[in-house]
């Protein structure tokens, strides 16, 4: 396993597990206390801030080729995923509420670099996924 | 004027046409309070068509682009794709900082901020491939 691939691996799983403690805080806070109180759960979305670590945990490979074409390449066709799923979630993100709540609603402005940053995490998890896609089709590492 | 030249100036007049629909569409549901999961749902259907065909069109077109053609598109749409996400980041911390963290926004501002984003990202995408050719040119000059 290469360097970007044990990277990816680390943001997939803390991402992961930020999102299923962040919904199960909410979905527990939201049936106790109702919803201002259940935004508290969001705070474990921050255990996905260590997927960001990765690059010191793991240091670069050994050898004098530690990146080629084909690493170049998966690179761009991830990078080039997450900023699809980006777009997507950002386009849904700035529509849904618009037609659900109609253009005369109003909506906090704390919701607004709350979207970006989903939109952050998204492209970042999905920039992981498809590298460990890639990899996972295309041969177990790159030696 | 090569095959990618001329897709980078179809895309920004297609974008450039697509944004002016689509604030002439958005200015249309203000005025008439267009809400409900109808419409939303009509929006997610014709931007899925749009994608697709989009998708479709540049797979037929891109067959035709060398390498070197396909490398100058896909590094002028991360370049585009980075400057979306930073004009949405400091658009969205401008309006949180100046108008306050405890105050609400018209919703319309959401579709505003993302035509505007899109529309600045095609530009920025075909500038980078009309700057890029031009430079080449000027460098065998």
């Amino acid at each position: 396993m290469n360097r970007s691939q044990k990277a990816a691996w680390l943001i997939v799983i803390t991402t992961s597990i930020a999102l299923i403690a962040s919904g199960t805080a909410i979905t527990i806070f939201y049936s106790a206390f109702g919803f201002p109180k259940a935004s508290a759960g969001l705070g474990f979305l921050g255990i996905a801030g260590i997927g960001g670590l990765a690059r010191i945990v793991f240091k670069k490979d050994k050898g004098n080729v530690t990146v080629d074409e084909r690493d170049n390449k998966i690179n761009k066709r991830a990078a080039l995923a997450g900023f699809g799923a980006a777009y997507l979630f950002v386009g849904l993100a700035c529509m849904t509420p618009f037609f659900v709540l109609g253009p005369d609603a109003s909506i906090k402005v704390f919701w607004l670099p709350m979207i970006f940053m989903i939109a952050g995490v998204t492209n970042f998890y999905v920039h992981s996924i498809a590298i460990l896609v890639q990899y996972g089709k295309g041969g177990k590492e790159n030696e | 004027m090569n095959r990618l030249i001329k897709k980078a100036w179809i895309n920004l007049c297609g974008a450039t046409a697509c944004i002016i629909i689509g604030a002439l569409g958005v200015s249309l549901a203000v005025k008439f309070n267009v809400k409900g999961i109808v419409p939303l749902m009509s929006f997610i259907i014709a931007g899925l068509i749009a994608a697709l065909i989009t998708r479709l069109r540049s797979i037929s077109t891109g067959a035709g682009f060398d390498e070197r053609e396909k490398k100058i598109s896909v590094r002028a749409f991360i370049i585009s794709s980075y400057f979306f996400m930073f004009f949405m980041v400091y658009a969205c911390f401008i309006i949180f900082f100046l108008s306050g963290a405890r105050n609400s926004i018209p919703s319309y501002t959401l579709p505003i901020l993302l035509l505007v984003g899109l529309f600045i990202s095609q530009i920025i995408h075909s500038a980078m491939i009309l700057i890029r050719f031009a430079r080449e040119q000027a460098d065998e000059q």
